[in-house]
């Protein structure tokens, strides 16, 4: 009964309809546009299917039967089909010998998220962020003085009066809160839910959490003023400056390993990490004959540089190096996952990402399995595809490497069962100061 | 009933309620006289059990207020600010909820009747209504919350007389109906038209209290006066 009316004025206000409306924009903007910018890759891939089939059908030399495309910062190699994706990888991580992924379509590439501002509004799951950064905000439009306001008014009194307790009347608000909100995220709701019910149960329980921290900050204010200020410094402590706080130490206690240490002493190795050219290739060439410049093209079809990774690679197989910087990247992964839980904020979105396959350690834990990987497929290049085998026919002999899913769901249910234990703790603390008398003197009383 | 003894209650270096002993019968209307800051309000709220005392009791209905157990009384603020996209009907509704009172539909709209308040508006929003007629609201809802025991901070305040005349009107009734009644208040007029006892406080303390009957023909502003030393 409480929770129907508490409802139904809040739906009749133009502030809940307001903030749903706004949340809801925001929410279905980053996934369409997450959805349009997966299509454009899907399409450009598309398209160089069709121009390499094309290549093929000209009398293409067999050698290269294989290709790859850079789309920005990622990169795709593919084979002679459609649905030949060899793998999808990270050309910002090039340096790092590659982090080769596969997939199919290889549309979902969370590095690209993760390096480029931009990208964590379009990114197909970067709704994640948008819901974690703009659902707190959507609480504190909504219900700042949800209490607040009664009780400067003496409505809470009148309420709260006869009452045993305000347990039910805080819960029903809390309730009402959330529900705008999870309108209001319904387009991200329903993403995650595709991704994994483990995530939308995430969000439900990450929003019902925001609902009750906002609605106990007013109820403990001694006025609106008062809890818009905490609410909003709340949510710029826990939402913004702990997560980026957090980051920086880490980031400043494990600096990102210099990829060009690895090449150290190497001849020609800083310009092999920032421009292909004819005098490198030949250089190259000349110490591996296998490699063909005559055969490369850069531009659409990045042959060259994927000679280069591959170049790469061998120069430091050679060597057997074995990086320290895989030591503190692993070291420096590790400690960000941790860091994130000192946040509500970075929690929900790294549980969203952790649930989708996109962690930094989940990332390193691939690279090991991808480095086996590597292996694979310079094998097949050097053996299959340079040796001239018509293997391209054959989809079936190409290294696989499934995705490695890694979903660790059981952090996603932790995380959601704190995120309910947290709202609840904090609907349970809100009760308990209004029930003792927890009412901040207003000023006629002072 | 409403028993209050050696109730204080500071704020800081301000004593706001100083050993204040008042007592309320069922049936019975007490109106608190007192200037901005005498700590009318701030007794109210003690009353209400909203801020806890310093010390004293407080007794009202039988149940001792303290931390954690507030009394079964209803209060009507000095500007009743309700839900503006509800309509009486279903903020009664909600306050009855919160109360844990069960009420129909016919005795919600009984108690908006009683309150003067016409058929007609029972199903407005309130975000129309003027302040009177969310006084009408407030009284209505103290009426369904099944408290013994009213507490009113300055209800005729703002209201214009034909208003104030109809408030004073359900006071009565309420009273009549066996309510205790408690209010504080600058209006003499309306001390002397529904009031049987009053009290005069004066920076937290009861510095007078008579039955209205033993004034006499003495005028309430009078004595008001005298006691307040001019």
């Amino acid at each position: 009964m409480i929770l129907r009316l508490t409802r139904r004025a809040q739906w009749r206000s133009s502030r809940a309809r307001a903030v749903a409306a706004a949340l809801f924009s925001a929410s279905l903007a980053s996934v369409v546009l997450g959805a349009l910018l997966g299509a454009q890759h899907r399409a450009a891939g598309e398209r160089d299917v069709a121009s390499f089939a094309a290549r093929l059908e000209a009398g293409a030399p067999e050698k290269n039967a294989f290709y790859l495309t850079a789309y920005e910062d990622v990169i795709v190699a593919r084979g002679a089909s459609a649905d030949a994706v060899l793998a999808a990888g990270d050309l910002a991580a090039l340096p790092d010998a590659a982090i080769l992924r596969l997939s199919d379509p290889p549309t979902t590439i969370p590095s690209l998220a993760e390096r480029s501002p931009s990208a964590l509004l379009l990114g197909s799951l970067d709704f994640a962020w948008v819901l974690a950064l703009l659902l707190p905000l959507g609480a504190i439009a909504l219900a700042y003085d949800s209490v607040s306001r009664d009780r400067e008014r003496g409505t809470l009194a009148m309420l709260l009066g006869p009452a045993r307790s305000s347990g039910p009347l805080l819960f029903a608000r809390t309730l009402a809160v959330a529900e705008v909100l999870l309108v209001g995220a319904f387009p991200g709701l329903l993403a995650s839910f595709f991704v994994d019910v483990s995530a939308a149960v995430v969000i439900v329980a990450y929003t019902f959490l925001i609902a009750a921290i906002v609605v106990a900050i007013s109820a403990r204010a001694e006025r609106s003023a008062v809890a818009l200020a905490t609410a909003l410094g709340a949510w710029l402590t826990f939402g913004v400056a702990v997560p980026l706080s957090a980051s920086a130490v880490v980031r400043a206690s494990y600096p990102e390993p210099d990829p060009r240490a690895r090449l150290a002493g190497e001849k020609g190795a800083d310009a092999v990490f920032t421009r292909a050219t004819e005098g490198i290739v030949a250089t190259e060439v000349g110490r591996d004959p296998e490699m063909d410049p005559e055969q490369a093209e850069d531009g659409e079809f990045s042959q060259l540089r994927y000679d280069f990774l591959l170049m790469r690679e061998r120069l430091r197989r050679k060597r057997g190096a074995r990086y320290e910087s895989d030591r503190v990247q692993t070291q420096r992964a590790e400690t960000i996952e941790l860091a994130a839980w000192l946040s509500p904020t970075s929690l929900v979105a790294g549980v969203l990402a952790d649930v989708s396959g996109t962690r930094p350690l989940e990332r390193r834990a691939f690279e090991k399995d991808a480095s086996a990987y590597r292996g694979d497929v310079e094998r097949f290049v050097r053996d299959d595809i340079l040796a001239r085998r018509s293997v391209l026919e054959d989809p079936e002999r190409f290294p696989r490497l499934d995705r490695v899913p890694a979903k660790r769901r059981v952090t996603a249910w932790i995380a959601a069962a704190l995120f309910l234990a947290g709202g609840i703790g904090a609907w349970f603390e809100a009760t308990r100061r209004l029930n003792q008398g927890g009412f901040a003197p207003t000023k006629e009383d002072a | 009933m409403i028993v209050v003894e050696q109730l204080v209650k500071t704020f800081g270096e301000h004593r706001a309620v100083d050993g204040l002993d008042l007592r309320v019968e069922a049936g019975e209307v007490y109106a608190l006289l007192g200037g901005n800051g005498a700590g009318k309000t701030t007794t109210i709220h003690l009353l209400l059990g909203l801020i806890p005392a310093d010390s004293g009791t407080i007794r009202i209905d039988g149940v001792d207020v303290k931390p954690g157990v507030r009394p079964r009384a209803a209060f009507v603020p000095e500007v009743v600010d309700l839900y503006p996209d509800l309509t009486p009907l279903e903020t009664l509704e909600l306050f009855a909820s919160v109360a844990s009172v069960d009420v129909d539909a016919k005795a919600m709209s009984g108690a908006l009747l009683d309150a003067g308040l016409e058929s007609r508006d029972h199903t407005r929003r309130l975000r129309v209504f003027s302040k009177g007629m969310r006084q009408k609201v407030a009284l209505a809802i103290a009426r369904i919350q099944g408290a013994r025991a009213l507490l009113l901070d300055e209800p005729t305040s703002g209201l214009d007389p034909r208003a104030a005349a109809q408030l004073l009107e359900r006071l009565s009734a309420l009273k009549a109906a066996g309510a205790a009644i408690l209010m504080s208040t600058h209006d003499v007029y309306t001390v002397s038209a529904v009031a049987d006892r009053i009290g005069i406080l004066r920076a937290g303390r009861l510095v007078d209290a008579c039955d209205k009957s033993e004034l006499g023909e003495r005028d309430v502003a009078a004595w008001y006066r005298e006691t307040m030393g001019g």
